[in-house]
């Protein structure tokens, strides 16, 4: 089935096509019209679950891991300062090894007061134990949004969908959706091995001493390295099941590339058409899109990248006193490989707190990639009133 | 895990999250607890209100579920006549009513009254609590007292015979309490009820004249003696063996008889209690002038209050600090006026309130050919044999009705002067149990829990800071509807209607049954131990295993069922 709709709709109908039993959130623009809808949904009947209403983020988290405990299939969606206030239990959720799913609608972060996207917000959440899928298009949220839920059940992590703000989030597309028959054999119900159980009753996330703690961590790291083969795995059966598959990483056009351009989520669309344009014009330039940062695909990138005299990194982000945040992952990625075949890398920041992102951006990077001579190796603002 | 401590070595022997291994058998979280909730029910405001002892918490729960004929019947046990104190019970049990915070006290009287009307026609079948005995009792007087006890007799197997000196059943209910507020029919219904039981009635009997007290104490294996206040006292003021000066209860007497009465037309009414009001508000629905005269002022008078208002609605002028000195008559000994003086509030006097002082020099002269006197009443105790100790105020008793002799027990306003209808109910019902024990050889059961119906409850009464209001909205107390005064000053009807089933659902629905579990499982939905589980047959059980002692249960308990002791 086809349908026209905005990224937020797609969130919502992945949500359902997957059958999470128990929604706690709370609005925040862009994300609200995600939440909406599945409220609809579920007073319509179609999607029968708990919707639950909340007094704030931290309680909407809350909500889903005290549900996951329980053993359901739990979701939730937020946005920028309502991200930032679930935090702590952000790492309870991973920790807990709780598989929630969350569509994070990437927004700047206040103040200035904005709505517009960037990818400060849950790049923030880095080290908090999350996988994160950046996604291009509203069918890659479609499919995402459902390969989330199966993937999190097997690793027992929980997964960050994120998508642009208005770019995806407002922005409707014909989607193709999966008929919920098939869905439900690709994504069989949650069985949770570790749960709230009233014939075998357990304590949960109680103390735990110094014997022990650094163990649990060990665990976390080793599940979310498991989540590279898995992601990969559970990709590709998708992928025969529906037609369509995405990759941790997607090089496009990358044969024998003098300079490859990095992108990530909506901004790769517009890279895309650009690279078009550059290899008509006959040049040996390509692009690279990341849509895995967590569990960051390091030998994925190292492969793609390997040989390549030059590389840009578009950043949608800033580590203020650093630099961009995937140049930087991308950077330690490269660091033990043998001279000769590690690229020079060049970093850019773009398109922060929702300014456009156009050709001309994409052109302006390739250009101060190839010819360096001006560029700063470390980073480059790109289209700065200065 | 059980007890024994577990030696991680290895990652692999943990599980995937911080989770306890196995069963909780080493993390029993009550380890840690200093306090403990434990089931307490306590007792509503309005069940320690009420002088029949009624389970008035209760039956306001089965009327919220629209159980009416249950809760009619949870009243009869305590008290035959739900229709009749519906209507004329000053409610004590309204006065400390929690919902006075949100929105005003409960109408707990319309409530019971309508569980007294809504099945007036059904006829129920008398339910006995134990079986026929060949033991019987004689009740003096067949008023609320006298009933309530030869009902609660009667009910418990024993041979009941009632001595009435009227022609009619009721006592004061009959003759004291005119129809626009207790209409007859309500009470008749209510005593044949009581004659279902078996309970004899002889009529036209007063005792010293028709039979002796040694003739009723011969026959019968004990005897309670309740034959309220029918003396008036005297005026007290120059004239007062006029002719026209008449005691209010003989006038509420005729009127209800409907015998003769030939009544004046500007009328003075002398005192503030009921018997003045009501005498008052009758002649003036039989077209007569009255005029109170009450020589405190109006927060001393021992009317109640509601009649009060309804009284200065209905046009009647009161004369607040005013006694009467002098009835003047004329050369016919009809009356012409009254001379009267101020008075002014002086010292406490042994009741408590402010002694009335005369101001000197304050007379003034009231208009009036007649003149209603209704300042008090004294029982007739002239019956009783010397042996039965009693002074001119009643007949002395214990708090279970029990005079010096074994077999004789007294009540009701004759004894113990507490001048309501429900008051002597309480009394009749609280001495039949005393009269039983005493029948059986036993001991009486306690004072305090047969007049408060405290059986698995404690005492504490329920006070507003104990009631968790988050769980109630704020609603308005109704109130019924009354006649029109132009319309109702002009005859007898009953001046309120009762409440529809839609408007005692309201009132139901504000009820917060403080102390008294409904069951509404907030304690097992808020327990983070859940350590809270319902039993089958109702109620819940505390797991004392898991309970940490946190207080939640008790805190989310909507009305204090639940209360926690620090260990």
């Amino acid at each position: 089935m086809q349908k026209v709709l905005t990224g937020n709709q797609t969130v919502s109908w992945g949500v359902m096509r997957a059958r999470a039993q128990v929604i706690a959130a709370y609005p925040i623009t862009p994300q609200t019209t995600i939440i909406e809808e599945l409220a609809n949904l579920v007073d319509e009947g179609k999607l029968e679950a708990s919707f639950i209403k909340v007094e704030s983020e931290h309680s909407a988290l809350a909500g889903c891991i005290g549900a996951a405990q329980a053993g359901a299939r739990t979701f939730t969606a937020t946005s920028a300062q309502g991200l930032a206030l679930m935090h702590e239990l952000i790492h309870w959720a991973s920790l807990g090894r709780l598989p929630i799913v969350l569509a994070d609608v990437n927004r700047a972060m206040a103040p200035g007061w904005t709505i517009w996207t960037d990818q400060n917000d849950s790049l923030s959440q880095r080290d908090t134990g999350w996988l994160q899928f950046y996604c291009e298009s509203n069918q890659e949220v479609m499919d995402t949004a459902i390969q989330a839920f199966k993937i999190a059940e097997i690793v027992k992590l929980p997964v960050m969908l994120v998508l642009d703000a208005f770019f995806l989030s407002h922005t409707a597309e014909a989607v193709d959706i999966p008929e919920p028959e098939e869905v439900d054999k690709f994504l069989p119900p949650y069985e949770a091995d570790l749960k709230v159980d009233f014939d075998n009753p357990r304590a949960f996330s109680g103390m735990t001493g110094v014997d022990i703690y650094q163990e649990f961590r060990y665990l976390q790291h080793e599940a979310m390295n498991e989540a590279l083969t898995v992601t990969e795995k559970v990709d590709q059966e998708y992928g025969k099941q529906f037609g369509r598959t995405y990759g941790l990483v997607e090089p496009y056009r990358c044969e024998d590339a003098e300079a490859i351009i990095v992108t990530t989520a909506t901004a790769t669309s517009t890279a895309r058409e650009v690279i078009d344009q550059w290899r008509d014009r006959g040049e040996s330039v390509g692009l690279l899109k990341i849509r895995t940062f967590r569990p960051f695909p390091t030998e994925l990138v190292r492969e793609a990248l390997r040989g390549v005299p030059k590389v840009g990194i578009l950043d949608r982000n800033i580590c203020p006193g650093f630099g961009g945040i995937f140049a930087q992952e991308i950077k330690a990625s490269m660091y033990d490989m043998e001279e000769k075949f590690r690229p020079d890398i060049y970093g850019f920041i773009a398109g922060l707190g929702g300014r456009d992102i156009t050709p001309d951006t994409i052109n302006e990077i390739l250009e101060k990639t190839i010819h360096p001579e001006k560029t700063e190796k470390h980073l480059n603002w790109i289209a700065l009133r200065d | 895990m059980n007890d024994e401590k577990v030696n991680i070595k290895s990652y692999r022997d943990i599980p995937i999250a911080a989770a306890s291994l196995g069963k909780m058998s080493v993390n029993k979280t009550a380890s840690w607890r200093n306090a403990e909730p434990y089931y307490e029910e306590k007792s509503a405001p309005c069940n320690l209100g009420c002088p029949a002892g009624t389970d008035v918490v209760k039956y306001l729960h089965l009327a919220t579920q629209g159980k009416y004929e249950e809760g009619w019947k949870t009243i009869l046990n305590t008290n035959p006549f739900p229709a009749t104190c519906g209507r004329v019970c000053p409610h004590p049990c309204e006065v400390n009513c929690n919902r006075e915070n949100l929105g005003g006290r409960l109408n707990i009287h319309m409530i019971e009254r309508f569980l007294g009307d809504v099945n007036f026609d059904k006829k129920l079948e008398p339910e006995f609590l134990e079986d026929k005995k060949d033991k019987s009792i004689g009740v003096v007087g067949a008023g609320p007292a006298g009933l309530s006890c030869a009902y609660q007799m009667a009910r418990r197997g024993y041979g009941v015979t009632v001595y009435e000196a009227l022609s009619e059943p009721g006592g004061m209910m009959r003759v004291g309490i005119p129809d626009y507020r207790l209409p007859k029919e309500i009470l008749t219904r209510e005593i044949d009820f009581i004659l279902d039981h078996g309970v004899k009635l002889k009529l036209n009997t007063r005792i010293g004249k028709e039979i002796t007290f040694e003739d009723i104490r011969a026959e019968h294996d004990a005897v309670y003696v309740a034959t309220g206040l029918h003396l008036s006292r005297n005026l007290g003021a120059e004239g007062q063996e006029l002719e026209d000066v008449i005691p209010g209860i003989e006038v509420l007497r005729k009127i209800a008889f409907k015998d003769e009465i030939s009544l004046g037309d500007e009328i003075l009414v002398v005192g503030g209690g009921n018997t003045a009001l009501d005498a008052a508000r009758s002649v003036l629905r039989m077209g007569c002038k009255p005029r109170i005269v009450y020589r405190r002022s109006r927060e001393e008078m021992p009317a109640i209050a509601e009649e009060i208002e309804d009284l200065i609605e209905e046009g009647i002028p009161i004369d607040f600090l005013t006694l009467p000195k002098r009835v003047y008559g004329n050369d016919n000994g009809k009356i012409v006026k009254v001379e009267c003086v101020r008075m002014e509030l002086g010292e406490p006097d042994d009741s408590g309130r402010r002694r009335p002082v005369e101001i000197e020099g304050s007379n003034f002269n009231v208009e009036a050919d007649m003149v209603i006197t209704a300042i008090g009443e004294q029982p007739d105790l002239s019956y009783l044999t010397s042996d039965v100790k009693a002074e001119s105020w009643g007949v002395l008793v214990d708090g279970y009705g029990r005079t010096n002799l074994p077999d004789v027990f007294a009540g009701g306003d004759s004894a113990t002067g507490d001048g309501t209808v429900t008051h002597a109910v309480g009394h009749g019902r609280q001495t039949a149990l005393a009269i039983d024990a005493f029948l059986k050889g036993e001991d009486p059961p306690d004072c305090e829990v047969i007049e408060h119906s405290v059986e698995g409850r404690s005492m504490h009464q329920v006070e507003w800071e104990e009631i968790n209001p988050v769980y109630f909205e704020p609603a308005e107390r109704l109130k019924p509807k009354g006649l029109e005064i132009p319309h109702r000053v002009k005859n007898f009807e009953e001046v309120y209607s009762g409440f529809t089933e839609e408007e005692v659902l309201h009132e139901t629905s504000r009820c917060m049954s403080c102390g008294n579990c409904p069951e509404c499982d907030n304690c097992l939905v808020f327990c983070p131990d859940s350590a809270v589980t319902k039993n089958p047959d109702g109620g819940y059980t505390i797991n004392y295993e898991f309970c940490k002692g946190c207080g939640i249960c008790v805190a989310e308990c909507p009305r204090s069922a639940i209360s926690i002791k620090v260990l």
